[in-house]
């Protein structure tokens, strides 16, 4: 009980905090923000390098700004415009692909339709990057298509031992979701989780 | 055991989908291996980005923009805002308040008004109320009451032997009086008040539990005031002490003049106008403080700045004789300014917490509920 409690509060105290410039709420911020919005900039761009400029130009332009956000979605949608913008500013430098830019900025437009999409990486990624080291990187393999055997050679792990993990990951994938939509679900009533 | 790539998704998507039904439906209906791969794709990437370099980068070079406005603290001086104005503009009108009537008139039977000047005296073996001014026992220990409702020791040249007296305020009440030396002791509720008929020897020693305002007649004699934790050495001087048996601190401001406090553990600490003593069993803090708000109730007044509601509770059950159950946490810990009339109707005053913010009070008899 005392547990869920916790979680659902963190959205407040981590949007209070990222307001507020907290640095764990930062933390987080960066943690589950900040690949994220990188992974959704390779939309736009495939360097690997602007990307992550990019990406942090936008955290360093919050950092040292006086917005604050009551939801956090609002959080989201200012982040996403401010990506989306400077990856077409980027992109127009560059002058490639212009022919895509309308297309993209339509985008741009719809941002809330946009956020509610989004929602998905934000979920899979929280799960994936709360996973311990191991587990993390065998999921990450299987997600890039290696089979078990290609993820033993590659993580340098026994056979048996991949499988192992593979099913200890599966296990606390399948509990952290279970546990969010306890959350959304059970409305708070007295049931101990763990 | 030879999960495929597809599966995991799907396993996490018909998971998730649980969660945000319309969302996720457009991309886990019908994945085609396209889209899937190109979620695959862009999961395996940003699960391998690196954050704590870019994150220690932002902190170590780059200095943030404190925004204090932040929406809590709004909240907050809303509260106390609409709180402290309609306090005071209440007192001048009177409006038919929603709440359950019935418990009104229950709450209004209790109101200090009339229970102001209840108090009982207590002597070695008797025990009245001080209500009675040509009260046989009054006389004979040399004291009387004024017209006003005050308790005064008469000063008699001839010196009768002195003897202990106790006042007891009642819960709710209040009591004014004046002890032989002049002194003036005003007596607030739920306290307990020893005193001397005659300070005969070389000092003038009084004792209380709970509430007092001091208004110390200035002599060579020293006067002691005894409390939970120790006793104060006065010279001449107006203070309030407060030290309730189900408080941790006894508190002592000093409005005026000097006084020395003498803790259990024979520490001694001067106290300079303006300052607040807290003492408890092992310890002591020493603050400057706004002496007003600890000694307004004298006057019949409540101030309260940026005080728990709590702790307004804790004071307002005392006063008006009701029972505070707090149902919620969050409702304790409420923050708010503001001042009030001892002795209008508390239930204004509920009617302004639960308006200036998200509380909700319900009274059933003498109990007020917190939620």
């Amino acid at each position: 009980m005392n547990t869920i409690i916790r979680n659902v509060m963190k959205e407040e105290q981590f949007l209070a905090g990222v307001n507020t410039k907290q640095l764990d709420a930062w933390k987080k911020l960066y943690q589950l923000y900040y690949p994220v919005l990188c992974g959704y900039a390779r939309k736009y761009i495939t360097n690997e390098e602007a990307i992550q400029d990019i990406t942090q130009n936008i955290m360093i332009r919050l950092w040292e700004s006086n917005s604050t956000f009551t939801h956090i979605n609002a959080l989201k949608s200012y982040l996403y415009k401010l990506l989306i913008n400077d990856c077409l500013k980027y992109i127009r430098n560059r002058d490639i692909e212009s022919r895509h830019i309308n297309q993209l900025q339509e985008e741009h437009e719809h941002c809330e339709e946009l956020i509610k999409n989004e929602q998905l990486f934000f979920k899979l990624h929280e799960v994936i990057s709360s996973l311990p080291p191991k587990c993390k990187d065998i999921i990450i393999s299987t997600l890039e298509g290696k089979s078990v055997e290609e993820t033993a050679i590659h993580l340098n792990m026994g056979i048996n031992s991949v499988k192992k993990y593979k099913k200890e990951a599966y296990r606390l994938i399948r509990l952290k979701v279970d546990y969010e939509s306890f959350i959304l679900y059970l409305n708070f009533k007295n049931i101990c989780i763990f | 055991m030879n999960y495929t790539k597809r599966e995991v998704l799907i396993h996490l998507l018909q998971r998730l989908k649980l969660k945000d039904n319309d969302e996720v439906t457009t991309l886990s209906s019908s994945p085609d291996a396209t889209d899937m791969d190109t979620i695959y794709e862009r999961l395996s990437f940003q699960s391998k980005i690196d954050v704590d370099t870019p994150f220690k980068k932002l902190i170590n070079t780059h200095s943030p923009k404190q925004h204090i406005w932040d929406k809590s603290l709004m909240y907050k001086i809303c509260a106390c805002v609409v709180l402290a104005i309609s306090i005071t503009t209440f007192t001048l009108f009177v409006i038919d308040t929603n709440l359950q009537n019935e418990s009104i008139d229950q709450l209004l039977t209790h109101n200090p008004a009339q229970t102001k000047n209840v108090a009982y005296l207590t002597s070695r073996n008797q025990r009245v109320e001080l209500n009675n001014t040509s009260n046989n026992l009054l006389q004979e220990k040399g004291l009387k009451l004024t017209d006003d409702g005050t308790l005064a020791v008469k000063k008699s040249s001839s010196p009768i032997k002195s003897e202990q007296l106790t006042v007891e305020i009642p819960i709710g009440g209040e009591y004014k009086m004046i002890l032989a030396d002049g002194t003036n002791v005003w007596l607030n509720s739920d306290t307990k008040f020893y005193f001397p008929t005659h300070f005969t020897d070389s000092i003038r020693k009084v004792r209380v539990e709970g509430e007092a305002y001091f208004e110390v007649t200035k002599s060579n004699l020293p006067f002691i005031v005894e409390t939970l934790h120790g006793h104060i050495q006065v010279l001449g001087t107006g203070f309030n002490v407060r030290s309730y048996a189900d408080e941790v601190n006894t508190a002592t401001t000093l409005s005026s003049g000097s006084v020395k406090y003498i803790t259990l553990n024979n520490q001694d600490i001067k106290l300079q106008p303006g300052q607040q003593l807290q003492v408890s069993t092992n310890n002591y803090t020493l603050q400057e403080v706004n002496v007003a708000l600890y000694t307004s109730w004298k006057d019949g007044k409540y101030l309260f700045e940026n005080s728990s509601l709590e702790s307004i509770m804790q004071q307002l059950s005392r006063w008006y004789n009701i029972k505070v159950i707090f149902k919620s946490e969050y409702a304790k810990k409420l923050h708010f300014t503001g001042d009030l009339e001892r002795y209008s109707n508390v239930t204004d005053f509920f009617e302004f917490i639960s308006m200036g913010s998200d509380v909700k009070i319900t009274i059933d008899k003498n109990t007020v509920y917190i939620e």
